[in-house]
């Protein structure tokens, strides 16, 4: 239903913008197009992907070798309303599961032109809190690596403000300083799943983003077979729904000192009811303190790092039955020279599990190491060669009978199309 | 101003500039007496004696280029049309909220719209409202004498004879090293006017912009 809503408002509106551009070819037109194709050869050494319900980190198991896989293909379509206002929509094909195209991001934003101390910018809709310092290209995609890190890879599979956000920005060229100022409130609905993946899953650096709608495969777990403590739980997640008619929130600080130097402090809260339950999914509370830091260090070189911690709930009729702190943290060294692109990340990873359960651990220690290296040809070409390596101890793992440390590397080979109009 | 009057003021102008017009060096000199380097800094001259609204006859340009206006600063006399034209593949949206000339602009991508008149003069203070740290300074003057000094320029030419109250300004200057020295042009003598400031510069403000090397790349 969504695919063919979705595929008729792409076809109604690319020849229109066209045809008009051909009438005035002075007058911009008012839809901006811009697309990704990329194509992936990876090689995978690990567990079954948890994408097929098995203990891996990665997206693709180590039965899944050698073959051409869809990465982030999409499109992003941006609708001029005004100088000032946007409607921006993005859809992504998703290859696994189920071959799905997912709006990723649905919204209006609207930067009215104000000569007030503090400036104001709305966002009304569906889209990412601005979180993120890696995904900052189209489709929230990264220009640094193909994979993100686990936090984001986190935000991107279950993390979504399907609301209003307020940012507002104080400008130093106002007090002839170089130090800009940024705070940002918003609330939102449907997000009360998010917290479900972190503990059933765990941490691990992807590309995918769930779309609204979306469903994530969990893998099987004890707790799950009837009669036990979880058996009315489906076996998927819905991060983008709405359980207990609570409204959560979020708040940010941000700092930037000549473009150069950047730092922000978030604090979110999904305020969801941890009892609340409805058609398999439950309601999990979920917040965290989210820390982040941007630094050129030359013409060349930049470091990037964001430290998350947080906790999340969630409970039955019978009581309390997941009660998990979480963090984690990533470091990245970044270096550009022309077309040419280099990352060095490196994270650690944990969820404690402080609920008393029986065979539902949840409890994880991890790290992960990427290196990427991608050369761009002309404006529309990228190729990627990037390697992930992560080492994760999940005791969850013996429910299976698989040994709970895994040494997981992915390899993969990317050829990124962009295209805008 | 009728066509006469102004053909009238041009063809003054015109006998002044052939027969005695003069040229005036420009020093710049801390309190303590050392000279000052300050690139980019506007100096013009406005007559005491002469009419000088005569109307410009060029058009003048302030390109966003990587992000960022070209040029920072500049001057132009009033009246003079500006053409704000797009070299970058993304969208501006030019502003301005200074007394002098207060407008918007936007500029969708790699377009040239109609020029803007700048019908009074003042500081024109230039801004983006997508990229916040784009600045520029327009500087609006009621007099065709004026200049940018840089390192290779420290004078103001073609100036007829007469009377002139002669301005500095520059972003970095403090507020009262803007009082305008009085000159006098007399033909064949040599002159040089000196600005002596009494105050310290103020730090160079210019926010960059994020740099090609980091943010062209969107995907």
């Amino acid at each position: 239903m969504t695919r063919t809503a979705l595929l008729l408002l792409i076809s109604a509106s690319l020849p229109w913008p066209c045809t008009w551009a051909a009438e005035n070819v002075h007058q911009p037109s008012p839809l901006e197009l811009s697309g990704i194709v990329e194509l992936q050869l990876s090689h995978n050494n690990g567990l079954t992907s948890w994408l097929d319900r098995g203990q891996g980190k990665h997206l693709h198991g180590g039965n899944n070798n050698n073959r051409i896989q869809n990465g982030l293909s999409g499109l992003e379509l941006d609708y001029r309303l005004s100088h000032s206002a946007h409607l921006k929509a993005s859809v992504l094909y998703n290859q696994k599961p189920g071959n799905r195209l997912d709006v990723t991001e649905l919204y209006w934003q609207y930067r009215p032109l104000r000569q007030s101390r503090w400036r104001p910018s709305y966002k009304v809709g569906f889209f990412y809190p601005n979180i993120s310092l890696e995904n900052r290209g189209r489709l929230w995609s990264s220009p640094y690596t193909i994979t993100s890190s686990t936090i984001n890879s986190w935000i991107g599979e279950e993390l979504r403000t399907a609301g209003a956000e307020v940012h507002w920005r104080n400008l130093g060229r106002q007090r002839q300083s170089f130090h800009d100022f940024g705070v940002t409130t918003a609330l939102f609905g449907f997000n009360d799943n998010t917290g479900s993946l972190l503990s059933w899953r765990g941490w691990t650096n992807s590309e995918r983003q769930t779309g609204i709608g979306g469903r994530l495969p969990l893998a099987n777990r004890p707790t799950f077979a009837p009669g036990r403590v979880l058996a009315d739980q489906t076996p998927e997640v819905e991060p983008f729904i709405e359980r207990d008619n609570r409204i959560g929130y979020y708040s940010g600080l941000h700092w930037n000192y000549r473009q150069s130097t950047k730092a922000a402090l978030h604090y979110y809260d999904n305020n969801a009811d941890p009892s609340a339950f409805e058609r398999g999914q439950y309601a999990w509370h979920t917040r965290f303190l989210h820390l982040g830091a941007q630094h050129r260090i030359d013409s060349n070189w930049e470091l990037l790092a964001q430290y998350m911690r947080g906790r999340t709930q969630m409970d039955n009729s019978a009581g309390n039955v997941v009660y998990n702190h979480f963090d984690s943290g990533y470091l990245m060294l970044a270096g550009r020279w022309g077309p040419q692109r280099l990352a060095l990340r490196w994270e650690s990873f944990h969820v404690d599990d402080l609920d008393g359960t029986f065979m539902d651990s949840n409890g994880e220690n991890g790290s992960s190491a990427t290196i990427s290296y991608s050369y761009r040809v002309g404006e529309h070409w990228k190729f990627t060669g990037e390697a992930i390596n992560i080492r994760s101890d999940r005791r969850e793992r013996r429910y299976s009978g698989l040994s709970q440390q895994a040494d997981e590397t992915r390899l993969l080979f990317s050829t990124r199309y962009f295209w805008a109009s | 101003m009728s066509l006469f009057s102004r053909l009238y003021t041009g063809l003054l102008l015109a006998c002044f500039c052939a027969a005695a017009n003069a040229s005036i060096d420009i020093a710049i000199t801390s309190k303590s007496g050392t000279p000052v380097q300050l690139d980019q800094a506007i100096v013009y001259a406005v007559a005491h004696t002469i009419p000088t609204d005569s109307a410009p006859q060029t058009e003048a340009t302030i390109v966003q280029r990587d992000l960022q206006f070209d040029p920072y600063i500049s001057v132009i006399q009033r009246n003079t049309q500006v053409i704000f034209p797009n070299r970058d593949n993304t969208s501006h949206h030019v502003y301005s909220f200074s007394p002098a000339k207060s407008f918007e602009l936007p500029l969708y991508k790699k377009q040239l719209p109609g020029p803007v008149l700048f019908d009074k003069s003042g500081l024109v203070v230039l801004g983006c409202n997508i990229h916040d740290w784009m600045l520029a300074y327009l500087l609006v003057v009621d007099t065709p004498f004026f200049t940018q000094l840089s390192e290779g320029n420290q004078q103001l030419v073609d100036v007829p004879p007469g009377k002139y109250q002669l301005h500095l300004w520059h972003p970095r200057l403090h507020k009262k090293d803007l009082a305008p020295v009085e000159v006098e042009v007399v033909e064949g003598q040599p002159l040089t006017a000196t600005f002596k400031l009494t105050h310290k510069l103020k730090s160079a403000f210019r926010p960059e912009a994020p740099g090609q090397q980091f943010d062209d790349d969107n995907y």
